[in-house]
């Protein structure tokens, strides 16, 4: 592609706004709308799951009826309909799971290619797409429709597949950890995930294994008016590593759509997972802030054995609605948390996001960083707990959280909740909130650089410190999105 | 008065669920002896500055508790334009007795007002102190408390900056031991712009006390130009004692600059480490490095022999706690 084209293909791409919003024409199977124990039945019965799934359903489910919404998180938004939804959605063509990528549907395949995840192996390996190896578990509405370089990975003993077959093929690693680090009584949303999650992915990875590759997962709602409920267990068994990456997007629809998942992370004796999300969910209209997805998350990992770590590196540029909070139980002594957040909103979007750092092991360590960027009338919250109970001896903790304010009907606010129990701990917290100066701005326009582009070349800088920690090729990535996240915010 | 006595009988002190964060279980500490005791009338004093009164002296208030009373309280300061005044408020009492206190500070335009707030209650006493602030432009406050007494202390302050170039100064000292609760809560309003607001908290907390601190600062649209800052600095003594710390930001406005830091640790080592190399042994570098940490925050007080006089009162209590 000559010079010239590139740059015009890249305004284009800059101008087109939210670029994943479109709507993939295909013919879905659904389960009637609302909820009830006959839907519970039903969406175990598609997965033909054993029965003590369905049972930890059916006890989740009825727990559920009697919960509260939690009402701490600084959002508002109208009480949400759980009977006007549908819970489950999948593409006809994926009723008799196809055996080979050939055998999925061109549609589902070009949906994806169109979003730029390639699930062809043989593109990928041959170079075509010009990236590195990554293998992909796509998730489609309420299933996964591929999930690639499986066999590859078996090699080295690590599974990797979609949760339902994980359910079918794993139950004894799928019994004893799903549900040991968010148990199903924890949050009315996680508690609605725990009774209806459709699908998402298992990773084990075996003692001693190095994963060579980067695993990932592609959500992508399609179907209107249809939750996804998907978790994700990944369990890194002794000595292991793992870098796992997740995407999302979804189309653009009028109606509020839920998305409520689980994220359990394990990650036993000198484990370490890597774990980063670059969340696109469409956020709702720009003008009046109809639509979007409300993007409500429980994220948690727990540092089990000795000298493990655990690190969450997000970015967050979409929904309508943000609620989510991945957290370190630092139970293993010398283990280890880390934090990196981006957060930006426009438009009507609100965020409230952080994270909770519970330090119980001696000499563990946690690290926070946090930046967040609003514009528009939207209203971006840092909340984070660090805790460190009496047994956390010499525990440390660092945290950072900034703020950046760009236009005047817009909020940023922090909420850090310190508390500590032990006097050999050391815990350092620190906020900032400003603009973006006029002369940072004025030198960049005098070098000949548009306002639009100075400003997300400072907001680059702002959050570089957060996105140097994604996967290089997500980086990337990652910048552009921060460029489309603001546009229009200004001028 | 009995409208209000029959309203907390109607909604009973806070619960965990209404404060889940920072409870503070006023009940058991008042017990049921002091829950029940009707208050004494309501005491109340006030004091008035009129137009360009300037007083040179600083003017003491002392609020007395005795054994098995119950308190309804109320001070106000109220500084008219231009007023300038010195207010020392000092608490002192013996036994169990619960002090609810509302206090008002009103500053017109271009008042300036110390305030200096040294609570030594009784180690059986209650103490809730409600504080209302408000400032009306160019206005300043240099406010500064500290707490040494009380079984359970909470100390609510909430200062609203109605005119421009108001500036609020809010300081103090927690210095807790034995079962201490002792909590401050802020609210700094950022209403009009151009508004400096400074809070500068700093604790020691030994054997099982319990301190919080709850910092808030709130810039409302328009208040452009505000500067906030906030700092909250504890030192644990005793690995039993335990620190809450919530220093927040809520900001409306985007040309502010605001910005808050806490840090919740022991000692550091490597300070004690070189004033040990320089020979002082263990106690007198420890006891040489707290005051210094103390100071800091006392040394925000304009008035130097009130200055001196609560560096003594940390000094008596640092011999006592690390020795």
């Amino acid at each position: 592609m000559a010079a010239t084209e590139k740059t015009i293909a890249q305004v284009e791409k800059l101008s087109g706004g939210y670029d994943a919003g479109f709507y993939t024409e295909i013919e879905s199977e659904k389960a009637p709308k609302g909820l009830n124990e006959d839907i519970i039945r039903f969406i175990s019965a598609k997965k033909k799951e054993p029965e003590w799934m369905l049972e930890r359903r059916l006890k989740a489910y009825y727990h559920w009826l009697k919960m509260p919404e939690p009402d701490w998180a600084k959002v508002k938004f109208t009480p949400i309909d759980y009977q006007d939804a549908y819970y489950y959605a999948a593409p006809k063509s994926m009723e008799n799971a196809p055996d080979t990528i050939d055998d999925v549907d061109p549609k589902l395949l070009d949906t994806y290619e169109k979003l730029g995840i390639p699930l062809r192996e043989q593109e990928m390996l041959s170079g075509v797409k010009n990236r590195s190896a990554v293998a992909v578990d796509a998730v489609f509405d309420s299933i996964s429709v591929a999930t690639t370089f499986k066999k590859e990975l078996k090699k080295y003993g690590i599974i990797f597949s979609s949760l339902s077959e994980a359910i079918q093929n794993h139950p004894e690693l799928v019994k004893k950890y799903m549900g040991s680090v968010v148990p199903y009584s924890d949050n009315k949303h996680a508690c609605l995930n725990s009774a209806v999650f459709t699908d998402g992915s298992f990773v084990y990875v075996p003692e001693g294994v190095r994963c060579p590759m980067e695993l990932s997962t592609y959500f992508r709602i399609n179907e209107m008016n249809t939750g996804q409920f998907e978790r994700t267990l990944i369990i890194a068994d002794k000595g292991s590593y793992v870098s796992y990456l997740e995407g999302c997007t979804a189309p653009m629809h009028d109606e509020r759509q839920l998305h409520a998942a689980i994220v359990e992370v394990i990650a036993h004796e000198d484990a370490e997972v890597k774990y980063s999300t670059v969340q696109n969910w469409y956020p709702g209209d720009f003008n009046t802030g109809a639509g979007g997805i409300y993007n409500f998350v429980t994220k948690r990992g727990l540092c089990e054995g000795r000298n493990s770590k655990i690190s969450w590196t997000q970015v967050e540029t979409g929904s309508a609605i943000t609620w989510k909070y991945p957290s370190c139980i630092l139970k293993g002594d010398n283990s280890q948390g880390e934090f990196y957040s981006v957060a930006i909103t426009n438009g009507y979007q609100q965020a409230d996001t952080g994270t909770k750092m519970i330090h119980i092991g001696k000499n563990t360590k946690s690290r926070i960083i946090s930046k967040g960027i609003s514009a528009g009338h939207s209203d971006n919250t840092y909340r984070g707990v660090v805790k460190v109970m009496p047994g956390a001896e010499n525990a440390r903790n660092f945290t950072v959280c900034d703020s950046l304010l760009i236009g005047n009907d817009c909020g940023a606010h922090t909420v850090p909740y310190v508390e500590s129990r032990n006097n050999t701990a050391t815990l350092g917290h620190e906020a900032t909130t400003s603009k973006i100066s006029e002369d940072q701005l004025f030198y960049c326009m005098q070098r000949g650089i548009s306002k639009e582009e100075a400003i997300a070349l400072i907001v680059n800088g702002f959050a570089k410190e957060v996105l140097q920690h994604l996967p290089m090729e997500f980086a990337v990535e990652a910048q552009k999105l921060v460029a489309i996240s603001l546009e229009g915010s200004i001028g | 008065m009995t409208t209000c006595l029959r309203i907390l009988d109607r909604d009973a002190l806070p619960t965990p669920k209404d404060e889940q964060w920072k409870y503070t279980h006023l009940g058991r500490a008042l017990g049921a002896r002091l829950l029940n005791v009707q208050p004494l009338a309501q005491q109340q004093i006030l004091v008035h500055k009129t137009v360009g009164e300037i007083c040179k002296e600083p003017e003491k208030i002392v609020w007395k508790g005795e054994a098995g009373n119950h308190y309804q309280s109320r001070f106000e300061i109220v500084l008219e334009d231009g007023a300038q005044a010195t207010i020392v408020e000092f608490h002192e009492g013996e036994g169990a007795y619960w002090k609810n206190m509302s206090t008002e500070i009103v500053l017109g335009a271009n008042a300036r007002l110390n305030h200096i707030r040294i609570q030594k209650d009784s180690v059986d006493a209650v103490q809730t102190n409600m504080v209302h602030i408000s400032m009306e432009r160019d206005s300043h406050l240099n406010s500064f408390s500290i707490n040494l007494g009380g079984k359970l202390t909470r100390h609510d302050i909430h200062a609203v900056l109605n005119g421009s170039g108001a500036q609020c100064q809010l300081n103090g000292v927690n210095l807790l031991k034995g079962q201490q609760h002792g909590d401050t809560t802020i609210i700094v309003e950022h209403v009009a712009p151009h508004c400096v607001s400074n809070q500068f908290y700093r604790s020691l907390l030994d054997d099982k006390a319990h301190g919080v601190f709850q910092g808030k600062v709130h810039v409302h649209r328009g208040a452009q130009k505000t500067d906030g800052y906030q700092l909250a600095n504890t030192i644990l003594l005793s690995p039993m004692a335990k620190m809450a710390t919530k220093p927040e930001l809520e900001i409306y406005a985007d040309d502010v600059k605001c910005s808050h830091g806490t840090t919740t640790g022991a000692l550091d080592e490597e300070p004690l480490f070189y004033l040990r190399s320089r020979g002082l042994n263990e106690s007198q570098a420890r006891m040489l490095l707290i005051q210094a940490f103390i100071d800091e925050v006392i040394g925000k007080i304009t008035d130097s022999s009130i200055q001196t006089r609560i560096k003594d009162m940390v000094a008596e209590w640092l011999k006592k706690q690390l020795n």
